[in-house]
């Protein structure tokens, strides 16, 4: 039987949280909340999840650009490579003029962008897409 | 060709002024052609009749010398072979001093038979009869005396003299003579006893001609060749002239032109005309010489040199060439000062009239004369004030027109970006609103009945509509702020734009059994905006999705020509009335019947795409068959 995966998700919408919470238990993931950066830094490395839910625009200095950027570059050797998934309302703020994917000024991008708001079906579809690979 | 009005003027003049000189002096080469030469050949037919007075003096002096001889009482006692009378050589020698003093060539007695009885000359050779000699002839049948010329055979020349032969000879190379003289009849009581003849031989005599060239010309000389020329002619050959030759020397023995000769000799009639004689042109007359049986035998000739006239008729005209262009000079000069005087204040209006066009509108005219320009040039000034004042007003208006419009400006901006940050600060609290009622409604956390299903669509349906307001009214934001420039780069059409939307729709189409006909091959590529070309698509497909009809067909297809991608969205459904299409693409329009049973639209999406387009470069339209299908057409630029 394969192992029970975890998903955290940080996000400072506690409301969206609660929502996303509910319905990935329910689609029989581990789910693991975080309501601002720091908290979902700790997380991360306490929690060591399969896949993590970010929103970008947080209600502090450190953005969800950053902190994908710290996530993706502290792997250690041997370590597997954990999926990112931006889920935010920024794309249509900024005219989707950020690059997601590309690396400019270095940064490492995440692997996905779900545009919120986002409905369930496409969320599990998008977290499956992701753990399976 | 753009020229100066000075230049044009001036032109104008010139062109008149040049037309009316060659005019003018046309006129007058013609005009001094005309009368100098015909003035020329005038006087050429009055100088010879002064030379046919000069020739026939000759002939009169002989004639009155022969006169006075006759009446010698001791030529008639000779005649009459009187005892008294002295003897045949003593008369013979005193005749003989006679023809010597006169320099004649012969002198005769001939008896009333004809015969000849003294010869001065030849006293020896007497005896021979002349009673054929046209002149002698003449006086033996009429008594009476006669003056006139004849011709001399070369036999009769041997009688009459040694050497004349050759004398006649040598000037001409003809052996005969031309002999100008008279014969007198020797009358006693009325009966004929003789004729007495004396004559002077013409061949080389130099006497006539010089004396006309000397009293008609005058001697005088023009350009080392003599103004006048006379020759006396035997036949066609010139005996005695001042014609001079290429040697320098009289042109004796030089024969006329055929033209000449045919004329005069052969028809007796006067010749006038230029001809080349010798060695020049000459203003020429000849008139025939007749004998006393009105045979032509010889012609005198007189000529003025036609140099002279050419020169003349050159100075003349040169003259009057000089006159015509000194005049036009000045004439030229003063129209040029006249055309100044006008055009310098009209320059200065032109000055002022450009100034005025490029703005400075404080230019005024300094024109004081009282003519039609002086009362333009007040006229523009009045002009100028006007436009000044009303440029004042216009600015003043302008800068109060610019704070409005700045501040309308401003406000627009506020409200656009309120709009913007109100539309995303609904977009949270909407996210988890959707998320918790579809996770209730789609059944995740557990069944609920058909009753609960239809009550949290209806809220779904709300929230839906919602969300496409706010997706809308943040791209409104963006594009009125000027926010959405198409930052162009090559797009893969159905992949980096097609796909994506689509996968969005999927779960909305196979609720309404909507197939989609993707026409639009992998390889299309066009050159624009891919974020913006998304929200096209997502705009026109939802519409064809929310309008379409249930299990109808979408179709997406492209079409290219030379410079236009021509992209089309097709759908099945109730259509657009025709009424509608005109306020279709306007901001606020919605498609929405009252009836209308589906969601509801925002009235922003096709505006957003049209605006969108046109940034492109590109057209929309739609075609519709109402009831049927809609068909929405855009073009790209390539």
């Amino acid at each position: 039987m394969e192992k029970t995966k975890k998903i955290l998700a940080i996000d400072d919408d506690l409301e969206f949280t609660d929502a996303i919470k509910g319905l990935l238990k329910l689609a029989n993931y581990d789910v693991v909340i975080a309501s601002n950066p720091k908290e979902g830094k700790e997380k991360f490395f306490s929690e060591k999840p399969d896949l993590i839910l970010l929103d970008i625009m947080m209600d502090t200095p450190v953005d969800g650009f950053s902190l994908c950027h710290e996530f993706k570059t502290s792997r250690k050797e041997g370590e597997k490579d954990i999926p990112v998934i931006f889920v935010s309302a920024v794309k249509e703020k900024f005219g989707s003029r950020y690059s997601f994917t590309g690396d400019e000024a270095g940064m490492r991008g995440p692997d996905d962008y779900i545009d919120k708001p986002v409905k369930p079906e496409e969320l599990l579809a998008c977290i499956q897409k992701h753990l399976k690979k | 060709m753009r020229m100066k009005l000075q230049t044009k003027f001036f032109l104008g003049i010139l062109g008149v002024f040049l037309l009316l000189a060659i005019v003018v002096a046309v006129a007058s080469i013609n005009w001094i052609n005309n009368n100098a030469i015909k003035e020329a050949q005038h006087r050429v037919e009055l100088h010879i009749r002064a030379a046919w007075d000069i020739y026939e003096e000759k002939r009169m002096q002989i004639h009155s010398t022969l006169d006075i001889l006759a009446q010698s009482s001791e030529i008639k006692a000779f005649l009459n072979k009187q005892e008294n009378t002295k003897d045949f050589f003593s008369l013979r020698e005193e005749l003989e001093d006679i023809r010597k003093k006169y320099n004649m060539d012969l002198l005769n007695i001939i008896d009333a038979e004809g015969i000849v009885i003294l010869r001065t000359r030849q006293p020896f050779n007497t005896g021979d009869d002349l009673s054929d000699d046209p002149l002698i002839s003449q006086v033996l049948l009429t008594k009476d005396s006669y003056e006139k010329d004849i011709i001399l055979t070369p036999e009769r020349l041997n009688i009459e003299g040694d050497g004349m032969t050759e004398k006649c000879s040598k000037f001409g190379g003809e052996p005969r003579g031309m002999l100008t003289g008279a014969a007198v009849p020797l009358i006693e009581n009325d009966n004929l006893l003789g004729v007495m003849h004396m004559g002077s031989l013409l061949n080389g005599a130099t006497e006539i001609v010089d004396k006309i060239r000397e009293r008609i010309f005058e001697d005088e000389y023009y350009n080392e060749k003599p103004i006048g020329t006379a020759t006396i002619f035997m036949g066609d050959l010139r005996i005695s002239t001042n014609v001079v030759d290429n040697q320098g020397g009289r042109a004796i023995g030089t024969r006329v032109s055929r033209e000449v000769n045919e004329h005069v000799l052969e028809k007796g009639l006067p010749w006038t005309g230029r001809a080349w004689v010798v060695n020049a042109w000459y203003l020429s007359r000849y008139d025939p010489i007749k004998d006393p049986e009105s045979n032509i035998i010889g012609m005198l000739y007189i000529g003025e040199l036609e140099e002279k006239y050419l020169d003349m008729r050159t100075r003349t005209v040169e003259t009057v060439l000089g006159i015509i262009f000194g005049g036009m000079l000045v004439a030229i000069l003063i129209s040029f000062l006249i055309i100044r005087s006008i055009l310098i204040p009209i320059k200065k209006l032109s000055f002022a009239t450009k100034n005025i066009s490029n703005g400075s509108l404080s230019s005024r005219v300094k024109v004081k004369t009282r003519d039609e320009v002086g009362n333009f040039a007040k006229s523009f000034n009045k002009m100028a004030d006007q436009l000044d004042k009303h440029e004042q007003r216009i600015r003043q208006k302008q800068s109060e027109l610019k704070t409005i419009n700045k501040e309308l400006q401003k406000i627009n901006r506020n409200y656009m970006e309120m709009l913007g940050f109100v539309s995303h600060e609904l977009k949270n609290p909407l996210a988890s609103a959707i998320m918790s009622l579809y996770t209730v409604k789609d059944g995740y956390l557990g069944e609920i009945n058909e009753a609960q299903k239809k009550g949290l669509a209806s809220v779904a349906k709300s929230l839906d509509y919602f969300h496409d307001m706010i997706k809308n009214y943040l791209d409104l934001s963006r594009l009125e702020k000027g926010e959405l420039k198409p930052h162009k780069k090559i797009v893969a059409l159905k992949a980096e734009v097609i796909d994506p939307v689509l996968a969005g729709f999927e779960q909305e189409m196979s609720q309404k059994k909507i197939g989609v006909e993707n026409l639009i091959p992998e390889k299309t590529a066009l050159y624009a905006d891919s974020d913006l070309l998304r929200i096209v698509y997502d705009n026109l497909l939802s519409n064809a999705i929310k309008y379409g009809r249930k299990g109808g067909k979408i179709r997406l297809s492209v079409e290219e020509d030379k410079s236009w991608m021509i992209l089309s969205v097709y759908n099945e459904g109730q259509g657009i009335p025709e009424d509608r299409i005109a306020r279709l693409f306007k901001k606020f329009s919605r498609l929405d019947s009252p009836g209308f049973a589906g969601k509801k639209g925002t009235g922003l999406g096709l505006y957003i795409c049209k605006e969108i387009i046109e940034k492109h470069g590109g057209k929309i339209r739609v075609d519709s068959q109402e009831g049927k299908w809609a068909k929405f057409i855009f073009s790209l630029p390539k």
